[in-house]
């Protein structure tokens, strides 16, 4: 243990991520478990990789320590069974789990299960059911899609023990927030709530008035919360409510709102000289959500002005926030410089989603992208090209809908470990993978499994479906625009293919697609059974099954 | 090929090559923190958790698949398949459900997200499509639920969706 415990010191003291005070607190932790459970490894791994946020690993450490001596423990209690009386051993049933599912395993399994599945299996017996809770507590959603379900959902509670259900989604009208239902879900429930979110937006249209700000607020103060998404609410209830200009929410990873400049008719900010003013407002509040949520990891802002998230970035202003993760901002357009300086104020961002401007230059995406090294997920919209990218080798998964003006070849070079990518490539020239001449090499991945190209079939479409399955053995989802031709080179080429969408625009006749039975057929029109392969785009599931 | 030895709760002593115990995240923390060079073949690494017929079973999966991809990362959005099992996999794992539950408590312990993976999914399978009380029977758990509180979860379950 004392080796591990100058592991754990070193380590958790070199993240920078982590304010002194949670230090503090894991390394008392750490003390207590290793001075009380004479534990051997606590699973550090996880506190050098900086991958998952600490209080997670901390569990993960504990999972270990559980599952690793419960043999100990499990024959004690036989021991103790077998020594204690009849009437004893009865009583004890409530802790009478099977000797080779210990809880952690348990969760293990649950995820590869759908969650009536885990709920079916809280009937197996009581520590079934406490492990199956805890894995619903995390996994599972109660939705309401009116007001009035709420009634027999608290009715039924009434009665439960340990509630498997913390996370909320309530799908009702703006004016319903103020319903006693709801205010009752919230008393009842509240001090447990995770999740909540209020999506408003399908029955929007309807609405006739806006919900009352304090109302929200008080709804909103929560405890334990760590996801709040409010789809559809004006963003002008939220800056009245002032959730957070009096609250601290130390625990919320993750925040969604859209900006609706003109609702209800109100706020309107058609005019030109109030427009700043809104923009100040928004920002205020974005700036006091950062300032409140201290552990913001995921921020998603729909509909914001790009002036008003150019204004949020501008160094100096925005503070730099290394808990962030996750960004997605769906913006217009982006002012570049804009992206620069977000770049450099969330340096650990690891999913980025956003619209660039017309105006962007490849030079500023490469600045931008070497700005963050650990992005993961990336989907840059709009804009004009790509001409280049930095290397990065954390990202799993890129979506450049824009022009590309790289050769895949290049593009593959610069992304090792890339998974699923979009590409719209500018000419099909960029898809040859193999040059002769002075550059005989050929581009390999075998960890991509997704590729979508967008672009005018052309001279070397079929050449590259003809190498494809030697370049990217992993490949199981293809995407493109298809012709006959097409269509046999992939039934010819590609048999580890387990999904093929058809683009639309695409010239394939029903004979392309003889051996493959409607059913698997999925049209993204809501008319699915009379596909029409010539006109619209379609997809085919479950290849994997066929014999091509 | 440089080798470590690792030392079963029951004495037994497995000399493995460094690469392959490196599958398993626990020894190579280890290894990586104690600073064990390639001289220092003498050192014994103790796995007081895991018994000498399980410690090989490890062994044989890791060397196996040893050359494989490293896994993918935990990922909420992804799939959960079950029917990706490899015919390999499949055949090592038909073991008694003891030295299956024990291979996985091993997998857990030593940190090898792939065996743990595999193993979990083949226990997912024996869950998928059963009634509580088939599951009972499989793994020869006893009810301890009353009537009244059996009514009362599947009250609830039906509140339950996916996320």
């Amino acid at each position: 243990a004392q080796v591990f415990l100058k592991y754990f010191h070193r380590d958790v003291l070199t993240d920078a991520g982590l304010n002194p005070l949670r230090r503090m607190e894991i390394l008392l932790a750490a003390d207590i478990i290793f001075e009380h459970l004479k534990v051997y490894s606590l699973k550090l791994g996880y506190f050098r990789s900086g991958r998952q946020p600490v209080e997670r690993q901390f569990e993960l450490a504990q999972q270990v320590y559980t599952s690793g001596t419960y043999r100990r423990r499990e024959t004690e209690e036989i021991r103790q069974r077998q020594q204690s009386s009849p009437e004893e051993q009865t009583k004890s049933t409530d802790r009478d789990y099977h000797p080779l599912l210990n809880d952690c395993v348990l969760r293990t399994c649950f995820k590869y299960l759908s969650v009536k599945t885990v709920a079916n299996c809280r009937l197996v017996s009581k520590f079934w059911n406490q492990a199956a809770c805890s894995y619903l507590r995390q996994k599972s959603v109660v939705k309401f899609k009116f007001a009035e379900e709420i009634y027999g959902f608290t009715n039924v509670m009434e009665s439960s023990g340990d509630s498997p259900y913390q996370r909320f989604i309530l799908h009702i009208f703006e004016h319903e927030i103020e319903h006693p239902l709801v205010k009752l879900l919230f008393e009842r429930f509240g001090a447990s709530i995770t999740s909540i979110t209020f999506d408003l937006q399908g029955n929007s249209r309807y609405a006739f008035k806006a919900p009352d700000p304090k109302v929200l607020k008080s709804l909103l103060e929560l405890p334990r919360i760590e996801e709040i998404r409010l789809y559809g609410l004006p963003d002008h209830i939220l800056r009245e409510s002032q959730l957070f200009d009096t609250n601290s929410f130390p625990l919320l990873k993750t925040f969604s709102f859209s900006i609706y400049q003109d609702k209800y008719g109100i706020n309107r900010t058609n005019s030109e000289d109030e427009l700043p003013l809104v923009l100040k407002s928004n920002r205020a509040l974005i700036f006091n959500i950062i300032e409140s949520a201290r552990n913001l990891q995921f921020l998603e802002i729909g509909s914001i002005h790009s002036d008003c998230a150019s204004m949020l970035f501008q160094q100096g202003y925005f503070p730099r926030m290394t808990t962030f993760k996750t960004l997605s901002l769906n913006v217009s357009s982006f002012r570049t410089e804009f992206l620069i300086h977000m770049g450099g104020s969330c340096p650990n961002l690891t999913h980025l989603s956003c619209f660039l401007d017309l105006t962007t230059t490849p030079d500023e995406v490469y600045m931008l992208l070497s700005k963050v090294p650990l992005l993961k997920y990336l989907k840059l919209r709009g804009g004009k090209v790509v001409a280049d990218i930095p290397l990065m080798s954390a990202l799993k998964e890129v979506h450049f809908l824009m022009v590309c003006t790289l050769p895949l070849k290049t593009l593959m070079e610069k992304l090792p470990e890339v998974r699923i990518a979009t590409v719209l490539l500018k000419s099909t020239d960029y898809l040859v993978l193999q040059k002769g001449g002075q550059d005989g090499s050929i581009i390999f991945s075998n960890t991509l499994r997704a590729l979508q190209i967008s672009l005018q079939e052309g001279l070397y479409l079929t050449d590259f479906l003809g190498r494809i399955k030697l370049n990217f053995p992993c490949l199981s989802s293809l995407r493109l625009r298809a012709t006959s031709e097409i269509m046999k080179e992939i039934f010819r080429n590609l048999s580890t293919l387990e999904e093929l969408y058809i683009d639309e625009g695409s010239t394939v006749s029903d004979q392309d697609i003889t051996g493959i039975s409607s059913e698997d057929l999925y049209s993204d029109t809501e008319d699915q059974d009379d596909i029409n392969v010539n006109r619209t785009g379609f997809y085919i599931g479950d290849l994997k099954r066929k014999s091509l | 090929m440089p080798v470590v030895r690792l030392q079963s709760v029951d004495g037994e002593v497995f000399p493995v090559d460094v690469e392959i115990a490196r599958m398993s995240f626990a020894i190579r923390n280890m290894l990586d923190d104690l600073g064990v060079q390639d001289n220092d073949a003498e050192e014994v690494i103790p796995l007081p958790n895991v018994t000498g017929p399980i410690l090989r079973k490890v062994i044989e999966w890791c060397t196996h698949h040893k050359d494989d991809p490293p896994p993918p990362e935990e990922d909420d959005t992804r799939e959960k398949r079950t029917d990706d099992i490899p015919a390999w996999d499949q055949e090592f794992l038909r073991v008694d459900q003891a030295v299956l539950f024990d291979i996985i408590l091993a997998a857990n312990y030593l940190d090898i997200k792939g065996l743990l993976d595999v193993t979990c999914k083949t226990v997912a399978n024996m869950i998928k499509g059963k009634t509580p009380e088939e599951i009972r029977k499989l793994f020869n758990i006893k009810n301890d639920f009353t009537p009244a509180e059996e009514e009362q979860i599947r009250k609830e379950n039906e509140w339950c969706e996916e996320k």
